[in-house]
């Protein structure tokens, strides 16, 4: 049985590695994707929220302590980070609802930090504020 | 023989007096290209009109489906004759390449189609300094971090300096294989306490490269 | 004695389509199941992308292996293992209001919420249990 059960394992690493060599590029080359964070369980820790919505939006409402990327700049935005991280700290960028520029912020602060932790708020503003958060 | 041709040419005027009264808002260009390099954060374009019609047209702007396209206007009312145009901005975070935002609109013209705005814009990326941000945490080995710097095209501009950080950190600058690239080792001195600092990178080049670029280095 | 045969003989056919559609699926698309695992958060990104090159040949080698009499024990106990370490990671998922697809056949085919999948994935177990099992009671030969 145990005989067997090893020659399975082996024997799907043949074409598991042939698969590899084929598609190297294309593997070597595929970045993470930015993963979506409820707010019930962002706010479980320490978040630090970024706000990817037009300033106006921002102004008429936003979760609380959040960092608008439009009024601050990306420059402004990076050095608000870098201040306020710690290790252990999420940060969650968010949007209206179901848009992409959320996840472009991600991707781009992800990109320019290497930090770990990057989230996008599922259901985006309408869901935070679903939840109390203002 | 010109009495018989008097019905024609009547119908034919009135057919396009009617179409001129039908004609309502016309827009002279329902499309943008813009080529911008990728430290613009905000791109603005303008959509001209004019109402060739004989009665007020009310215009109506949808909503954009992303939030990185804000309309100047969404809904204004355009004067028989009177032009204007219609501005929208683009926030850019980051995408490099060819970018294309839709914005649609309407008018209350008996029979109008709703029409779509079109904004192509395409970002180059003339610096690029990857990535902004060096963090260590406290106790963690003061192992020197690259940064990897390029620009595109090679001769664009060229890196002079670095200046800072202030203190706490070492940075090492050397030109990279390829021209127009550089790395920076940057290291912290020591990581037993909290500190962080900034190092600008000055560039020199033509016009609309940059001429600094923040890297933020962390200890926490 | 047929009636167990036959159950049997269900059990390797079910398992037989399940494992191979999945691993089939999966096959073409390992970035998109690399994303599927990742949104676990369970693993980092490499570790999703060796995984979603790997199971999917393993799924596939062990349906194949079914038709082989001897490594048909082995391959239905790969099977279980299989089973036991995707109701692990979905019921973590569940536990920790994770709102995404199962990923059980590539990362977009399935539009099926977790307790579907859960509910699947228990439903296959008994059947690589119950096979064992009745095996185990009722051997043909020495494996």
């Amino acid at each position: 049985m145990i005989r067997g059960v090893i020659i399975i394992l082996l024997a799907a690493m043949l074409p598991a590695l042939a698969s590899v060599a084929l598609r190297w590029e294309r593997l070597h080359g595929a970045e993470a994707p930015v993963v979506g964070i409820t707010y019930r369980e962002a706010s479980r820790g320490a978040v630090l929220w970024l706000d990817a919505r037009p300033a106006e939006d921002f102004r008429r409402g936003h979760v609380a302590g959040a960092i608008s990327i439009a009024d601050e700049g990306w420059d402004r935005t990076l050095a608000v980070v870098a201040r306020r991280w710690t290790p252990g700290t999420r940060i969650v960028v968010y949007c209206a609802a179901g848009c992409d520029l959320a996840r472009e912020a991600a991707v781009r602060l992800r990109g320019d930090t290497g930090l770990p932790d990057i989230y996008v708020l599922e259901g985006g503003w309408a869901a935070a504020a679903g939840e109390g958060a203002r | 023989m010109r009495a018989r041709r008097l019905p024609l040419l009547l119908s034919l005027l009135l057919a396009a007096c009617l179409n001129c009264a039908a004609a309502g808002l016309h827009w002279i260009r329902d499309r943008v290209e813009l080529a911008v390099d990728n430290t613009v954060e905000v791109v603005h374009a303008n959509f001209p009109y004019r109402n060739d019609g004989s009665s007020p047209v009310r215009v109506l702007v949808a909503r954009p489906s992303c939030d990185c396209l804000v309309a100047g206007r969404s809904a204004f009312t355009v004067a028989p004759g009177a032009s204007g145009s219609l501005e929208v901005s683009l926030r850019i975070l980051g995408q490099v390449g060819a970018l294309r935002k839709e914005l649609w609109v309407a008018t209350d013209a008996p029979g109008d189609v709703p029409e779509r705005l079109e904004l192509d814009v395409t970002v180059s990326e003339r610096v690029a300094v990857r990535p902004r941000m060096l963090f260590w945490t406290r106790g963690e080995s003061s192992e020197p971090k690259l940064v990897s710097v390029s620009v595109s095209p090679a001769g664009a501009a060229r890196l002079v300096g670095v200046r800072g950080p202030a203190s706490g950190f070492v940075v090492a600058t050397q030109p990279g294989k390829e021209g127009g690239t550089w790395q920076l080792r940057i290291r912290p001195s020591d990581t037993r306490e909290r500190r962080s600092a900034v190092a600008t990178l000055e560039f020199a080049g033509v016009d609309g490269v940059p001429s600094h670029v923040d890297v933020y280095l962390v200890v926490r | 004695m047929n009636t167990r045969r036959w159950i049997e003989g269900v059990a390797l056919v079910t398992l037989a389509a399940v494992f191979g559609v999945a691993g089939a699926l999966k096959l073409a698309g390992p970035v998109v199941f690399a994303d599927a695992i990742y949104r676990y958060r369970l693993l980092p990104w490499g570790a999703s992308l060796v995984l979603a090159v790997y199971l999917p040949w393993l799924e596939l080698i062990c349906a194949l292996a079914l038709g082989i009499a001897r490594l048909r024990r082995p391959a239905v106990a790969v099977m279980m293992g299989l089973c036991v370490l995707f109701l692990g990671a979905l019921i973590a998922a569940k536990a920790r209001g994770l709102e995404l697809s199962c990923g059980c056949f590539g990362g977009a085919a399935s539009g099926s919420d977790l307790g579907q999948a859960i509910v699947r994935d228990v439903v296959v177990l008994g059947l690589a249990i119950a096979y064992l099992v009745s095996v185990g009671r009722h051997p043909r030969n020495r494996a």
